[in-house]
C-alpha cells in the first residue's frame, strides 16, 4: 500500500500577545498514513488535535500566524504547493463543531455546494446526494434546515458531505461523541468496510475503540506516542494519566464539610409549559437539594434538563407548583452555562472578576492563580477554551452564590480540568446541581442522581450510581 | 423568532414563478408611480388585494392595512395643505381646507402607498427567501452576492441565540435593579453587545476556512444543484400581457 | 529550528470577504429587528440598526459598512413586514455606512466624529425623506426625520465606543479591515 499521508516534524506555537504567551503546542508531529488505514488519534481537549488537523488541510499558517515548522505530504506533494480549496478532493475534513462548517439552509444544499464548486454536472450531483444520504441513512432529512438537526445528525450530514465529495483522506474530529453507541458503530463499520483511509481524533477512549481493528496513537505533551506494542495494563495506564478515561477504583474525596439536613432547593409539583411545543411539557413532582450535597441531573438531549436548571435559576418562569430557594432568592443561583463566551462580557480577566464587585487586588490575584489564568490583563477572548472555561468557574467562585449549576460543564474539559472547578466551587460549602448525559461524570461526583426523561423524572437513585445510569443510557463510554 | 413573511399555502399565488412574480410586481410599483388615473390606481389596489386575500386568507390581508393606516393618517392631515389649488370643496369659516387638487393628490398618495405595500406583501407572503434568491440570480444577481445573502440567513437565528443566552447570562450575573433612565439602559446592554460582537467577529475566519474547504476560491465554473426550470412560455406570456395592460391603461386614461 | 513561514493576508481571500460580509449583514439585521430600547416620551423604540452600521464603519471600514448596512437593515425590513422599504432602506443605510467609514477614517478625532455624524444623518435621514416624499408627500415625510436624527445619535454615542471594546477585548480584528 502507497502511503497517502505523511507528516514529518511538524512544530506549531500560536502567536503571542502583550501579556499573553502560548507554549509550544506541536512538538514535533510525525505520522505516516498508508491508503486504506483506519487510524485513531487519542488527545485530552487542548492537546493539538484541531490544530493538527488545521495544518494538514493547510489553513493554518493561511489563517493563523505563529511559529510552524515542519512539512505535510499528500501522495509525495508537499501541501505548502496546495491551497485549501485545490485539496477538496484530496483531504475531507469534519470538524469538532459543527456549526462551524454548516452554512447553508437544507442539508441537500450542503451536500451540493462542494460538488457544485468542482463544476460536476447537475444530473451526477443529484446522483451523488442520493447515494450519500443512503449511506449515512438520512435521506428523511434532505429538506431539512441543517441548524433544526440534533448535534449527532449535523455530524452525519458532514459525513454524507464527505461520502458526496469522496477525498482520498477523512479526518474526522469528534465524529462520534454525540452520538448514540448503533449509530458510531454503523459509521465506523460502515468506513471500515468501505476501506477509507480515516484519521478519527477522540477526546475519550470509547468502547467501539476495542473491538475495530485500527492504529490508536496517543497526542501527548505535542507529541505522538505509539501505542501498538503495548500491553493491556500498559495501555490503561496511559489513558488514565492522559485523563482519556477516569479511574472508577479511585473515588473522588469531597473536603470535609458537614452537611445538616437543611434543604436548599426544594421543589414539589412543579410545571412548566414550553411556549412554542404544546407536546412537551415539564413536570417535576420531587425534587430537592440539600446543604453540601451534590444532585445530578441526568438525561438524554431534549429531557429537560436545561430547563430545570433555568427554572431554579430564575431564567424561565414557572407555570404552577411550589420551588422554593432557601436562604435567599433566585439570584442565590450561579448557573454556569455549557458555553462560557456567553458569560465573558469585558476586554480583560481583571474586568471581568471584578465586574459588580468590589474586590482588592489581592483577591483577585489569588482567584487568578486557583483557577491557573494567564493573568490580569489579558483580554479573555484569546485564552483557550479550556482557560475560558476556567474564568468562567473564576467568576462564580468570587460571586459566592448558595448554589452551583454546572451545565454540561464537562464539553471541552479535560476531567482533570473539571475536578478542579468542582472541588473549587465545592469548597464554598454550598449545594450543587451537575446537568450531564455523561455516566462517568454523574456517578463520579454525584450524591444523589434525578434520572430525566421526556420532562419528568422517572429515577432518583443514590446507589451503584454508574450501574444505574449504564444500564438505562446502554452506553458505550470505556469504563476500565 | 424571525418567521420572515412567508405563510404556508398552495393557492395560484404560491404556484406562480417567481420569476414572473417580480416582473410583475417591478411592472405595478412602475405604474403606481407614473401619472395615470385615481380609478385605475384604485382599480390595481383593490384588484391585488382581493388575489391576495383569496390566495392567503381575507384576515392575513390586515396586516399590510394595519402597516399602512399611520401613514395614511399623516397623508390625510398633511396632505390637503400643501395643495391650494382648483375648486374649494370644504371650507371652514373663510379657510379653505380642501381643494380638488388636493383631493387627487391625496387620493393619489393614499392609494401609492397602500398599493406598495399590498404588493410587497402579496409577493413574500407566497414566495420563499430561497426561491426569492433564485429568482434573482436567474436575473444575473452574482452568485457570490447570493451566497452572502443566503449565508447571513442561516446566521441570524444563530445570533439571536446567542444574543439571548448572552442577556440571561448578564440577569444572572448582575443582580443590581432596571434602571428607568435612558442612559441607564444603554449602559446594562453595553457589556451584552460587546459580547454577542465577539462571538460573531470570532466566527468570520472559522466561516471564511469552511467556504475554501468546500472549493470557494477555484476558478472552475460553477454547476448549480438548486434550479427553478425555466419556462419560457409562462414568461413571454406574462411579459406581453403585463406590458398590454399597461399600454391600454395608459393610453386610456392619460 | 522552528522558522517561520509566510502567512497569507487573509482579508485579501474572497472567503473571507464572503464570510465577513455574511456575518457582518447578520448582525446588522439581528441589531435592527431584535435589540431595540424603548424611548419612553415617544412611546417608540431606537433600534440598533444605526449602532451596527457605525461599528462595521469604524471597524471594518467603508466598503464592507455600505454592504453590510445596506443588505443587513433591509432584511431586517423584510422580517419585519416592512417589505415595500427595502429598496429605499438599502441605499439609506448603506450610503449611510459608507459615509461614516469615508470620513471617520482610519484615525478618529472630534472633528472627523463631527462631521462623520453630519454626514451620515443628513445621507440616511435625507434619503428617506426624499423617497418618502415620492412615495407618500413631502408634508407627511416630514415626520420622520426626528426619529431617523435620534437614530444616528445612538449609532454614534453606542457604535463608536463599541467598535473600541470589541477591538480592546479581541485585537485580531485589527487584520480585518478591508
Amino acid at each position: 500500500m502507497n502511503e497517502i499521508l505523511k507528516i514529518k516534524n511538524i512544530k506549531y506555537r500560536y502567536p503571542s500577545y502583550p501579556g499573553l504567551d502560548f507554549p509550544m503546542l506541536l512538538k514535533g508531529i510525525n505520522l505516516s498514513v498508508k491508503e486504506g488505514e483506519f487510524k485513531i488519534i487519542l488527545g485530552k481537549p487542548e492537546s493539538g488535535k484541531s490544530t493538527l488537523i488545521k495544518i494538514i488541510l493547510s489553513l493554518i499558517p493561511r489563517y493563523t500566524h505563529g511559529e510552524i515548522s515542519g512539512e505535510v505530504f499528500y501522495n509525495g506533494t508537499n501541501i505548502e504547493n496546495y491551497k485549501p480549496y485545490e485539496l477538496i478532493q484530496k483531504i475531507g475534513a469534519v470538524f469538532q463543531d459543527p456549526d462551524e462548517q454548516i452554512f447553508t439552509t437544507s442539508c441537500e444544499s450542503e451536500l451540493a455546494f462542494p460538488l457544485e464548486s468542482l463544476g460536476i454536472d447537475r444530473k451526477k450531483i443529484v446522483e451523488r446526494i442520493e447515494f450519500a444520504l443512503k449511506t449515512m441513512a438520512i435521506g428523511s432529512l434532505n429538506q431539512r434546515n441543517p441548524a433544526s438537526l440534533s448535534g449527532g445528525e449535523k455530524k452525519k450530514l458532514l459525513a454524507a458531505c464527505l461520502y458526496a465529495v469522496d477525498p482520498g483522506i477523512w479526518l474526522l474530529d469528534e465524529i462520534l461523541d454525540e452520538l448514540d453507541p448503533e449509530a458510531a458503530e454503523d459509521i465506523v463499520g460502515r468506513l471500515l468496510k468501505d476501506k477509507k483511509t480515516v484519521i478519527l481524533f477522540s477526546s475519550k477512549m470509547l468502547s467501539i475503540f476495542k473491538h475495530i481493528s485500527a492504529h490508536i496513537l496517543i497526542l501527548s505533551d505535542g507529541k505522538i506516542i505509539d501505542t501498538k506494542n503495548m500491553d493491556k495494563t500498559e495501555f490503561s495506564n496511559l489513558l488514565l494519566k492522559e485523563g482519556l478515561a477516569i479511574d472508577t477504583s479511585s473515588s473522588w474525596k469531597k473536603s470535609e464539610i458537614i452537611s445538616d439536613s437543611g434543604h436548599l432547593i426544594t421543589i414539589s409539583d412543579l410545571k412548566y409549559k414550553y411556549p412554542l411545543n404544546d407536546k412537551f411539557n415539564l413536570e417535576i413532582d420531587n425534587f430537592h437539594l440539600g446543604k453540601g450535597e451534590i444532585v445530578a441531573i441526568a438525561g438524554r438531549n431534549g429531557s429537560g434538563k436545561s430547563t430545570l436548571g433555568k427554572l431554579i435559576s430564575g431564567l424561565k418562569q414557572k407555570e404552577d407548583g411550589n420551588l422554593t430557594i432557601e436562604e435567599g432568592d433566585v439570584s442565590s443561583c450561579g448557573y454556569l452555562f455549557q458555553n462560557p463566551d456567553y458569560q465573558i462580557f469585558l476586554p480583560t480577566v481583571r474586568e471581568e472578576l471584578s465586574l459588580g464587585l468590589k474586590l482588592s487586588n489581592s483577591v483577585i490575584e489569588e482567584t487568578i492563580s486557583r483557577f491557573s489564568l494567564p493573568a490580569g490583563d489579558v483580554p479573555p477572548s484569546l485564552m483557550s477554551y479550556g482557560a475560558r472555561k476556567r474564568l468562567q468557574g473564576a467568576v462564580y467562585y468570587l460571586l459566592n452564590r448558595n448554589i452551583y449549576i454546572l451545565d454540561e460543564a464537562d464539553a471541552g474539559l479535560s476531567l482533570m480540568d473539571f475536578e478542579k472547578l468542582i472541588s473549587n466551587l465545592y469548597s464554598k460549602n454550598k449545594g450543587i446541581i451537575i446537568i450531564s448525559h455523561n455516566i462517568d461524570l454523574c456517578s463520579r461526583y454525584a450524591d444523589r442522581v434525578y434520572l430525566l426523561d421526556n420532562g419528568k423524572i422517572v429515577k432518583t437513585f443514590k446507589d451503584n450510581l454508574s450501574g444505574t445510569l449504564n444500564s438505562y443510557f446502554n452506553s458505550g463510554e470505556y469504563i476500565l | 423568532m424571525i418567521t420572515s413573511t412567508y405563510i404556508e399555502g398552495n393557492s395560484f399565488l404560491h404556484k406562480t414563478d417567481p420569476r414572473i412574480k417580480i416582473i410583475i410586481l417591478v411592472d405595478l410599483l412602475v405604474l403606481l408611480f407614473v401619472p395615470i388615473a385615481i380609478p385605475v390606481m384604485i382599480f390595481i389596489v383593490v384588484l391585488f388585494s382581493m388575489i391576495t386575500a383569496i390566495s392567503i386568507g381575507f384576515y392575513r390581508l390586515l396586516i399590510p392595512l394595519k402597516m399602512v393606516l399611520p401613514i395614511v393618517i399623516f397623508i390625510l392631515l398633511l396632505t390637503p395643505p400643501f395643495y391650494r389649488e382648483g375648486n374649494s370643496l370644504f371650507i371652514v369659516q373663510g379657510k379653505i381646507i380642501l381643494t380638488s387638487d388636493g383631493l387627487e393628490q391625496t387620493l393619489r398618495l393614499i392609494m401609492r402607498f397602500s398599493g406598495i405595500t399590498v404588493l410587497f406583501f402579496m409577493f413574500f407572503a407566497t414566495t420563499t427567501i430561497n426561491n426569492f434568491i433564485l429568482a434573482l440570480q436567474w436575473f444575473r444577481l452574482p452568485y457570490r452576492t447570493a451566497l452572502i445573502i443566503t449565508i447571513a440567513l442561516r446566521y441570524i437565528p444563530y445570533m439571536i441565540t446567542v444574543y439571548s443566552n448572552i442577556q440571561d447570562a448578564h440577569k444572572l450575573r448582575i443582580t443590581e435593579e432596571s434602571g428607568k433612565k435612558l442612559i441607564r439602559r444603554f449602559k446594562r446592554v453595553f457589556p451584552s453587545l460587546v459580547s454577542v460582537l465577539i462571538q460573531s467577529i470570532k466566527s468570520i475566519p472559522t466561516l471564511a476556512m469552511a467556504l475554501e474547504l468546500r472549493g470557494i476560491g477555484l476558478e472552475i465554473k460553477r454547476t448549480q444543484f438548486n434550479i427553478i426550470k425555466f419556462n419560457k412560455r409562462i414568461l413571454q406570456l406574462s411579459i406581453a400581457g403585463v406590458i398590454l395592460l399597461m399600454t391600454i391603461w395608459i393610453i386610456r386614461f392619460l | 529550528m522552528p522558522e517561520k513561514r509566510n502567512s497569507s493576508t487573509m482579508k485579501n481571500l474572497p472567503a473571507f470577504k464572503i464570510a465577513s460580509l455574511a456575518i457582518l449583514i447578520a448582525v446588522t439585521t439581528v441589531f435592527t429587528y431584535i435589540i431595540r430600547i424603548p424611548v419612553a416620551p415617544t412611546r417608540g423604540y431606537i433600534n440598533f440598526g444605526d449602532v451596527a452600521i457605525f461599528f462595521t464603519a469604524v471597524t471594518f471600514g467603508p466598503i464592507t459598512a455600505f454592504l453590510a448596512g445596506g443588505i443587513g437593515t433591509a432584511m431586517a425590513d423584510l422580517f419585519a413586514g416592512y417589505a415595500q422599504w427595502i429598496p429605499i432602506t438599502f441605499f439609506a443605510h448603506g450610503l449611510q455606512g459608507l459615509v461614516i467609514g469615508l470620513l471617520l477614517g482610519k484615525k478618529i478625532n472630534i472633528q472627523r466624529l463631527i462631521l462623520g455624524f453630519l454626514g451620515a444623518t443628513i445621507t440616511m435621514a435625507g434619503i428617506y425623506y426624499i423617497t418618502a416624499g415620492v412615495m407618500y408627500g413631502f408634508g407627511p415625510a416630514l415626520a420622520e426625520i426626528p426619529g431617523n436624527i435620534l437614530q444616528n445619535i445612538a449609532g454614534i454615542l453606542i457604535g463608536v465606543p463599541l467598535s473600541g471594546a470589541v477591538r480592546r477585548a479581541y485585537p485580531p480584528i485589527r487584520n480585518y479591515r478591508w
